[in-house]
């Protein structure tokens, strides 16, 4: 891998790097950060106190609202659907990368997700919606995904090569190698090599994958799924670190949506442990994402956070 | 060692209160990424060899038992004990359990059991299964022994950690993007929590195949961390927030401790290490 990064917990302490990460991590005052360009990131969180009920169950309703709700306000309409039909076109065809391992990404939200591309004019057949190399085309696979497309040479999955545009539906955890795994991990499940990124220096080159071209023109969309968010250990759940955050993160940029995924995860583990509770190892990636290759942005200051429904316990 | 037959012959058929449900499924070292993806790793740097996950119904819930099957049981212990949280409970030599999840040690195995649903209605079954798959494993296994060399005194009760690698240093306590320690699959290590009268701090005893590796993994962390050159076998210095880091060479071993905030407590906590 090209560029090591060398970067060490004294560096971290001192502030003299990953200024912005510092800020997500609520180690530094969001002021340290200057912005000098005035291009605002849009991210929208939604959240809905009855969205989940006792048993864990998904109000298929109540999330139906708060994705269209959250799209108008991600694109400026009146209605969700607006913006979907501005994003996707009956020409298209849509690669759904969803996660599908350890606290996986809802069934009832790629339902959705589906349904709004269908209505958006997607035909049914150009619809994949996949992890890895386990595939499902259109709404009668999208839960059982048993084809295989295989990857290319370049270690894309063949489905990003056969699909114009990308949505990126990922889950929002900690994670115990990269620090946190929210949609620029995500697309570690679309390459055939994804070894090569969980590497002993904090998996710092994971912010290149979103970086690569092919993947950074046709990703138009990034639903987050924060309905029960996972905040110490991870992949690997234990459940005593799950919580009903009820929340989904919208955007169209990587950085930026885990950036401010980022800074709820920290919120909840400073408010568990009534202390700062940093998160380790640091999630570099994230940074690394924005400032050498140029993935999105982490500076707060440029990105235009929208922040709907429950307010209690939003942890922002 | 590590045969089908053997994982499959600790599952139980179930208990008083749930089933098997669905057919097991077995990872090896090459295809336990199609199971966590990036937690494989994890596993990997314990020289994980197996991994048999069981599905059990119960109460129309699901508990998911993982069995997990290293080369040795110093390993299995040391994946345990990344996870020594919870309530402490006697099955066997030693298992927690919080939130519906039961986890234990026993021989080369280490043993997960979930309800995901993060309550306890299901305690009482899952502490059945558990130790129904527990008793089917014949021997108890043995604690690596670099943890006899840790202190008793002012050890924070199951705070100690056993590893091998950077991947889980940093994990535990991040150091550096760099492995400064040279931390690999030829190095031991375990990492403990201290109360010292006011003042807190975390040991770290590093284990290398001969003196010289140690020696050279002082000089490294010296230069890279310190920004110093060691000028013998036991180093202080202040870092950042007024805190202490304290080094001891003793033949292959290194002794690091952090977070100090005394520097004379931290002389004196290394002037009192066990050594051979």
């Amino acid at each position: 891998m090209e560029g090591k990064v060398n970067f060490t917990r004294r560096d971290f302490i001192k502030g003299t790097a990953f200024t912005s990460l510092a800020v997500a991590l609520g180690l530094l005052s969001p002021e340290v950060l200057s912005s000098e360009q005035r291009k605002l990131e849009r991210v929208v969180l939604i959240r809905d106190k009855d969205v989940l009920n006792e048993d864990l169950i998904v109000d298929k309703k109540v999330l139906y609202e708060m994705l269209d709700s959250g799209m108008a306000s991600l694109g400026g309409e009146k209605e969700g659907i607006a913006l979907w039909k501005k994003l996707f076109s009956p020409k298209d065809v849509v690669g759904v990368k969803i996660n599908v391992k350890m606290a996986p990404t809802h069934n009832e939200l790629i339902e959705l997700i589906v349904g709004n591309l269908l209505k958006a004019g997607v035909e049914d057949k150009n619809i994949y919606i996949w992890d890895q190399d386990k595939i499902g085309i259109g709404s009668a696979e999208m839960f059982s995904r048993t084809r295989k497309l295989g990857y290319a040479k370049d270690h894309l999955s063949n489905v990003i090569k056969k699909c114009t545009a990308l949505i990126n539906v990922c889950g929002m955890k900690s994670h115990w190698l990269s620090g946190a795994a929210f949609s620029i991990k995500n697309w570690a499940g679309a390459i055939d090599n994804p070894f090569e990124y969980h590497t002993e220096d904090c998996c710092s080159t994971l912010g290149k994958i979103p970086a690569i071209p092919e993947i950074k023109s046709k990703c138009r969309l990034i639903i987050l799924d924060g309905l029960r968010p996972l905040f110490n250990g991870g992949p690997q759940v234990d459940p005593k670190y799950l919580w009903n955050y009820n929340g989904l993160i919208l955007g169209f940029d990587h950085v930026a949506v885990d950036t401010t995924a980022l800074r709820i995860i920290q919120g909840k583990r400073d408010e568990y442990k009534k202390e700062k509770w940093i998160l380790s190892p640091p999630p570099l990636h994230i940074t690394l994402a924005d400032t050498k290759y140029k993935a999105g942005t982490s500076d707060l200051s440029k990105i235009e956070l929208i922040k709907l429904g429950w307010k209690e316990g939003m942890l922002l | 060692m590590g045969t089908e037959i053997e994982l499959k012959s600790l599952i139980p058929e179930g208990t008083a209160d749930c089933r098997k449900s669905g057919i097991f499924k077995l990872y090896d070292r090459e295809n336990l990424f199609d199971y966590m993806d990036g937690g494989a790793e994890l596993y990997l740097s314990y020289d994980f060899q197996k991994l048999l996950v069981q599905q059990y119904k119960a109460k129309e819930k699901e508990i998911t038992v993982e069995i997990y099957q290293m080369e040795t049981s110093e390993d299995a212990f040391g994946v345990f004990s990344l996870e020594q949280e919870g309530e402490f409970l006697q099955i066997e030599n030693k298992a927690f359990y919080s939130s519906g999840l039961l986890k234990l040690w026993k021989d080369n195995y280490f043993v997960r059991l979930m309800d995901i649903s993060g309550n306890d209605k299901l305690k009482d079954v899952i502490l059945d299964l558990g130790k129904k798959v527990s008793s089917k494993i014949d021997k108890k296994g043995k604690l690596p022994e670099l943890l006899s060399k840790l202190p008793q005194e002012g050890k924070i009760l199951n705070s100690e950690k056993f590893f091998h690698k950077q991947i889980v240093l940093n994990n535990l306590y991040f150091l550096s993007t760099e492995n400064l320690l040279n931390l690999d699959e030829k190095t031991s290590a375990v990492m403990a929590d201290y109360s010292i009268g006011k003042m807190n701090l975390k040991l770290l005893l590093i284990s290398y195949p001969d003196s010289s590796q140690a020696n050279l993994a002082l000089g490294n962390f010296c230069k890279k961390y310190l920004k110093t050159t060691p000028s013998g076998k036991r180093i202080i210095q202040k870092v950042e927030e007024d805190k202490f880091i304290g080094l001891e060479l003793e033949k292959n071993y290194l002794w690091v401790t952090f977070e100090g905030k005394d520097k004379v407590k931290t002389r004196e906590f290394l002037q009192n290490l066990k050594r051979d």
